[in-house]
């Protein structure tokens, strides 16, 4: 009897086991399309993408690049938390502040060197279209958001728009999702760069 | 005595593998193989906690990702001095190159 018993527990020790390895508890597009995915046991996670500047990332983490990585100007950086938690929230703002601010600041720099970039523009007309009476603060965020991943990814714009969207597209309300959309789709038509106009299309269509 | 030398086998292992997570990136595309996604990279490393959250730093499908796990609300702080910071760095690049 005994000996049954602890074969029983045995086998329910090795299931959670087992189990808790191959559970997908949450899952984000990196910006060259492949998928990060984070599996184990617990709650589900929610997941953010930024392309971070090295000097970001070494404030965010407490440690330097890893040495072996080619040089870029920024790092696709994906920052994980139980999707219960309080720090979920506390990191959706981050990223939506954070983003706006860099948009800000590439816009103001743009207008002080006089360069009509086309990327300031896409940005500056995404922060315009911000109070838009459907809007909601969310949706100016993950508008602002899919702008910055095209404009900071000139190799491929579309790839990053998509992932941000994607990401973006499981926190919005239907009636935002549209709202973003009809943005992205204004945007595009008043991006010059088509690269740029090309990827806010993909994005939008990303949301449906 | 053996319940208690059976709990300390199970309880550690069952609580190590709760506290534990694998970040794995794979490519959208199957193996032609074996039909299923690529693994292309795959860390170990803690699960995000209650008041903690994880970094990763990904440089691209040939090289394994840096995996920060126990970052807290402090480090949101700091990456958001960070963004303020760069986005000042623009400016007075600006200006000074004007």
């Amino acid at each position: 009897m005994w000996k049954l018993r602890r074969r029983a527990l045995s086998i329910l020790a090795v299931a959670v086991i087992v189990s808790g390895c191959g559970h997908t508890l949450g899952q984000a597009t990196l910006t060259d399309g492949n998928v990060l995915l984070v599996q184990g046991q617990g709650s589900d996670v929610s997941t953010q993408v930024q392309c971070l500047t090295p000097d970001t990332i070494t404030k965010l983490t407490g440690s330097n690049i890893s040495p072996g990585a080619p040089k870029q100007d920024c790092y696709t950086v994906v920052s994980i938390s139980a999707k219960s938690s309080n720090i979920s929230n506390a990191i959706t703002q981050y990223v939506q502040q954070s983003t706006q601010l860099q948009a800000q600041g590439s816009l103001i720099a743009s207008a002080v060197a006089g360069k009509a970039a086309p990327a300031a523009a896409a940005v500056s007309a995404a922060t315009a279209a911000a109070p838009a009476p459907a809007a909601s603060p969310a949706t100016a965020g993950v508008v602002s958001a899919i702008v910055s991943a095209a404009v900071s990814n000139p190799a491929n714009p579309t790839g990053a728009a998509q992932a941000a969207a994607s990401n973006a597209a499981p926190r919005l309300a239907p009636n935002a999702k549209s709202s973003a959309q009809q943005q992205l789709q204004n945007l595009s038509t008043t991006a010059s760069d088509p690269s740029i106009a090309g990827a806010l299309r993909a994005a939008a269509g990303q949301l449906q | 005595m053996k319940k208690l030398r059976l709990m300390l086998v199970f309880v550690p292992l069952i609580l190590c593998a709760c506290s534990t997570a694998q970040y794995v990136v794979e490519s959208p595309t199957p193996d032609p193989v074996t039909g299923k996604p690529k693994v292309l990279q795959s860390v170990t490393s803690n699960a995000p906690g209650g008041d903690s959250f994880v970094i990763v730093v990904y440089y691209g499908s040939a090289i394994t990702p840096t995996v920060n796990a126990g970052a807290d609300s402090s480090a949101l702080v700091n990456a958001t001095a960070a963004a303020g910071q760069d986005a000042l760095n623009l400016v007075q690049k600006a200006l000074l190159t004007k």
